[in-house]
């Protein structure tokens, strides 16, 4: 993905939610993509399958290439064959992505229904193996069943199987287990790591929890106000931050070791992305921030093989 | 999510021992005899009524029903003021009253259930044009909009059903338009989009069979309404064309015989006051079984 630019079009004024977005991933690994509510993320994700809401939001610029063609010239109906064929999405709330009307057999069979023509038995049977393959005990049964009938985390897993239904290259989840309790979320986790090996996918992670990312990702792109401040593979985030944004945030994680009497927190808001500052959006809240910092936006820098930040403090001139 | 999780705790603290009004067994028993009485003699009109609803005889006019003195068994319910038997009329009546809500609810059903469907759905210019399309004809007044068409058209059954269809669109388009606006913003939607679905499909695959339950008990209960309006189409000359019996006429032919000959309005009116009792009662009990959330209590 290049330089990706969706803009929203208000009463306010242009909203730039995501601002010039630029990463790559390839088959099998695991890209984080962290921030705060607000900073773009989700924006991202949706623009990725040019879904982002409609009239308001455009996208202004920049490729997504997905082996090597270019999505954003796509038509209309090559892109509902892209979307859930080679790239799908994991919503947030496994409660409300389930139509109550249905079966979550007839879920599973629709998403295969459209994008392999699959028909009759051999139809239902593979959406028995997909409950079954994320780990849907008695998934004959659980065909019949309706969404109301699952407790939340066997629903994410049901949505899990509807997104992987038809061997997608890319699958994008966006917090999947911010609405499944702890030990739920664990054995979630686990079960996409190892779906992701089988299938050789390549997994976009929206989270905003670093004990996630640690456990999961292979790359973290941290997001602030639409833009990657920093993109790093992930011990070289945890070990080495570089970006003030990025150490703030990993410093609000609180820690079992240390006796402290308040969490670290970061003062201030995001800006809003209507206004935002001319120079780096980070300055007003950044402790290190200088002139500099309030005039111009900083440029990637490289500080190792796979590290780049976009920081004045990393830039040669400082 | 909410309020119906509480509404299946409800149901569920009331499932065992007591139900609803009009769910119990002999409730039940009694619907489906009600429901039988009105379709049998609609379909089998011609083998089961006595009389030719359309032959009157002067001679035997306003005979009051069998167990009132000067009653006979010839004219069970009674006759009217042209001598005509009141039960083969009610038997003949039921086909046309019957047939003419049926086809109506139809007709404006599916025309209003449509249009609902994408004006709720593309919102913007489409649900604006809708919208104050339903405002128009809301504001439309009944009896002279029927006054101009059967003018226009002539009098008859067909007419009776334009009409009638004509006044029940809007409310099936304000109705469904309103659910789509809560159901589009689920995540099952957007998670349709993300798996593929075109709008069409969204649409009718995944946000219809979600406002069905609405829509069938909105057809249950316009029925009655259908009946009514009917009636006074044909109270006023322009609709069912009068020798035709329909119930709702033939309550309006009665009218100012109410005191002298109860009789000539009161069974066509009792009819039509079982059927729409019937219906919502029907109508309540599939919208029971239709909520999937209820389906295994």
């Amino acid at each position: 993905m290049r330089d990706l630019r969706t803009w929203f079009f208000t009463r306010w004024g242009v909203v730039k939610a995501v601002d010039g977005v630029s990463f790559t991933l390839s088959e099998g690994e695991t890209l984080g993509l962290v921030g705060e509510s607000g900073c773009g993320k989700s924006m991202t994700a949706l623009s990725i399958l040019r879904l982002q809401p409609r009239p308001a939001g455009r996208i202004m610029g920049g490729q997504v290439l997905l082996e090597g063609e270019d999505l954003l010239t796509k038509s209309e109906s090559e892109m509902r064959a892209i979307r859930g064929g080679r790239i799908s999405m994991i919503l947030q709330d496994p409660m409300q992505s389930l139509n109550p009307v249905f079966t979550v057999g007839a879920q599973i069979a629709e998403a295969l229904r459209i994008h392999r023509g699959l028909e009759g038995r051999t139809l239902w049977e593979q959406a028995k193996e997909m409950l079954s393959r994320v780990r849907i005990p008695s998934p004959e049964l659980r065909l019949r069943a309706y969404p109301h009938q699952m407790s939340g985390g066997m629903r994410q897993r049901v949505v899990g199987a509807i997104s992987l239904a038809c061997r997608p290259a890319v699958l994008i989840a966006d917090e999947p287990t911010t609405s499944l309790d702890v030990t739920i979320q664990a054995q979630y986790l686990r079960l996409l790591k190892s779906l992701q090996e089988e299938m050789g996918l390549a997994l976009i992670f929206i989270t905003h929890d670093f004990g996630i990312v640690a456990k999961m990702c292979d790359r973290v792109a941290v997001m602030y106000a639409g833009r990657i401040v920093e993109e790093a593979p992930v011990r070289e985030l945890f070990n080495r931050p570089q970006h003030p944004y990025t150490v703030a945030l990993l410093d609000s994680v609180p820690k079992v070791d240390a006796k402290i009497q308040r969490l670290a927190s970061i003062e201030g808001q995001p800006p809003p992305l209507y206004a935002l500052p001319p120079g780096c959006p980070f300055a007003p809240r950044c402790p290190d921030a200088r002139d500099r910092c309030r005039q111009d936006y900083p440029p990637k820098t490289t500080v190792t093989e796979g590290h780049h930040v976009s920081c004045w403090k990393l830039a040669e001139r400082w | 999510m909410a309020v119906a999780a509480d509404r299946v705790e409800a149901q569920a603290q009331a499932a065992p021992g007591r139900r609803a009004f009009g769910q119990s067994a002999p409730m039940l028993v009694f619907v489906a005899l009600i429901l039988v009485l009105l379709v049998v003699p609609a379909i089998f009109a011609p083998w089961l009524a006595p009389h030719d609803p359309l032959e009157g005889r002067l001679a035997h006019k306003l005979k009051p029903p069998v167990w009132l003195t000067g009653g006979s068994w010839e004219y069970v319910l009674g006759t009217d003021p042209l001598g005509r038997d009141i039960l083969s009329r009610m038997i003949y009546g039921a086909r046309v009253s019957l047939s003419v809500s049926l086809v109506a609810i139809f007709i404006g059903g599916v025309v209003g259930t449509v249009l609902g469907l994408f004006a709720g759905y593309f919102g913007g210019f489409t649900d604006s044009l809708t919208m104050r399309a339903v405002d128009v004809a809301f504001s439309l007044p009944t009896i002279l909009l029927g006054l101009v068409l059967a003018v226009v058209i002539g009098p008859s059954f067909r007419t009776v059903i334009v009409i009638v269809s004509f006044l029940l669109w809007a409310r099936y388009a304000r109705q469904v338009r309103g659910e789509v606006l809560t159901v589009k913003q689920r995540d099952f939607v957007a998670q349709a989009r993300i798996a593929g679905c075109s709008h069409v499909r969204i649409v009718f695959g995944h946000i219809l069979p979600n406002v069905t339950n609405t829509l069938i008990v909105l057809a249950t209960l316009q029925v009655g309404y259908v009946i009514l309006l009917e009636g006074t189409l044909s109270f006023l000359g322009v609709g069912i064309p009068p020798p035709t019996p329909a119930w709702g006429l033939m309550v309006a032919t009665g009218r100012s015989l109410i005191v002298s000959a109860w009789w000539v309005s009161f069974f066509p009116g009792l009819a039509i006051v079982l059927t729409v009792l019937v219906l919502n009662l029907i109508g309540d009990w599939l919208r029971d079984r239709l909520d999937p959330k209820l389906r295994q209590l």
